[in-house]
Formats: structure tokens, sequence, C-alpha cells
């Protein structure tokens, strides 16, 4: 079920969303303390503001995060 | 009617993120490849530089070659240029194979568009459909746009500048979606992101990444596939 394609199309304009091939780039997901998979890293202003990873990275909880984050923007 | 001056201007800027994209490597491969060729080739213009970043003739959905307001000039001796033109473009894709020589005719009415301008002009230019392309492939109605500029008999003796220039479509995830961020274009494209980013850390090898990412499943299903 492709929701990430989802939630970057409900947020477009509010949202960018981007991927990281945790293959090709090791040290770099080292560098984010990106520990387990999938991971989804929330930014804003260059700043982290939410991270959701492994089991707890769900469909449900990427939406509430986003929306809990986006709308007060 | 003859002496008729017109004037088009289009503003071509740094992505807006909505309007079609011209592809920067076909105008390069197809400047590259014009030096070498007859000025007009219509193989150094539009077959090798397609062929070049990976696509055949059929993917663009209209050509557009030399076109006149059929109000403003009057049909000229050399006959229907634009419709030879097309011709010339399908006989590249029946060498090539990618078109069965049966289908000349259909391709010049589907992928050309011969009514347009059934006139010879004296300057070759493809550019009075540029709008129209913007505004089709904004509807939907196609997806790519190739401009073929070469110059005419006439112009060819004046000067080499022919070149060729591709409008191409949105894909939905060019739109909302960035695929490949490394350490190089982090700060670039998330840090300094004038929007909130959301970052997927994916791995070929985690099974729930592959559910929830449609262009890594895509991969997977085409690598399956072959």
């Amino acid at each position: 079920m492709p929701f990430v394609h989802d939630l970057a199309q409900k947020n477009e304009g509010k949202l960018k969303v981007v991927k990281v091939d945790s293959s090709k780039n090791r040290r770099f997901c080292i560098d984010q303390k990106v520990m387990s998979l999938p991971a989804f890293l929330l930014y804003d202003s260059g700043q982290e503001i939410g991270r959701l990873a492994g089991k707890d990275a769900t469909e449900s909880a990427i939406t509430h995060l986003l929306e809990s984050k986006l709308n007060r923007v | 009617m003859e002496d008729v001056l017109g004037a088009l201007a289009v503003v071509v800027s740094a992505d807006d993120g909505k309007n079609p994209q011209i592809s920067a490597r076909l105008d390069r491969q197809a400047r590259r490849l014009a030096g070498f060729f007859a000025a007009g080739d219509n193989d150094a213009l539009v077959s090798t530089p397609l062929d070049r970043i990976g696509l055949k003739i059929r993917d663009i959905d209209k050509f557009a070659t030399e076109m006149h307001n059929p109000e403003i000039t009057e049909p000229a001796g050399s006959g229907n240029v634009p419709n030879t033109n097309y011709r010339m473009i399908g006989g590249l894709a029946v060498m090539k194979k990618e078109l069965a020589a049966s289908e000349l005719n259909g391709f010049v009415r589907q992928y050309g568009m011969p009514g347009f301008s059934p006139t010879q002009g004296h300057i070759a230019a493809a550019a009075p459909f540029i709008c129209h392309a913007r505004e089709m492939i904004l509807s939907g109605e196609i997806r790519r746009a190739m401009f073929v500029a070469k110059g005419s008999l006439f112009l060819a003796k004046m000067t080499k500048l022919s070149t060729a220039c591709l409008l191409s479509w949105r894909k939905t995830e060019d739109r909302t979606m960035v695929a490949d961020i490394s350490k190089d274009n982090f700060q670039e494209e998330v840090l300094s992101a004038s929007l909130p980013v959301l970052v997927d850390f994916w791995g070929p090898s985690c099974q729930p990444c592959l559910a929830s990412c449609p262009s890594s499943t895509i991969l997977l299903r085409r690598m399956k596939g072959s």
C-alpha cells in the first residue's frame, strides 16, 4: 500500500516528501541515528520536529504526526 | 495576406513545481549533434537525441516542426512542408522498427499537426505550438511535446543554427517527492526547504518499506518481470 505517496499528495503544497535509500547511504543513516527501518523523520526549518521508526512507523502514526505538526504551522 | 509580423515570448524560469519541464539533456544532445550533421537533419535533431536520453520517437505525443498560421501565409510551391516533415520523422520510426510502414499516415495525424499549417513559409518555426503544448500537458491531454527548430533551405544558407527542445509533463512523484536523498543533497533538499519535509528512510531488504513506498515497489515488479 503506497501510503507515503498518498500522504505526499494529500499534503501537497504543505509538505515535501523525500526518500533515502539506506542501503546506499549507510554512513548518512548512522549520522541521522536511523537504527531501524522504515524510519520517517520530519523536518521543519532545518530542525527535526518528529520521528517514527521501525514498528512505530505505521500509516496511522505518521498521519497523526503530520496532522499534529503541520496544522500548527 | 503577406507581410505580417508576429512576436512570441516564452518565459523559461526556474522550476515552479507546476509548469511542464524542458529537458536540458535533450537540448544539449541536439545542440551537440546539430554541429555534425547538415542543418535540418531530422536524424540529428529528433531520433538520435531522443535515443541518447532513452526515449523512443513514439514516446513523444506531439511533434512540432515547421508551422505557420494558414490564415496568414498562403500555400506556396514546395507543397505541404509540415506534412513532409512529419512523414520524415515517421520514416525514422519505421527505420528504427518502432513503427510499421503501413502506419505512416496514421503517425502523421497522431503525432503531428499537419492541419495546423499546410503551407510553406520562409522561416521555420515550431514555436507557435509552445503555448498550446503547455496547456495540453497541464490538462493531461499529452505528456511530451517536441519542438524541432531546423533551418529552412533558405535559412540554412545563412545560419547553421538548429536545435530541438522537449517539453515534458511532470510526473506526480516529481511534484511531491524527491527519490534520492543522500548526504550531498540533504542540506539543500531537506534542511533548506521552504516546506516541512518528511524524510522516508527505506531499504531494498525492508519489506514494510517496500509496501509503503511506490517507486520501489514498481522497481521490484519490473525486476521480477524481466
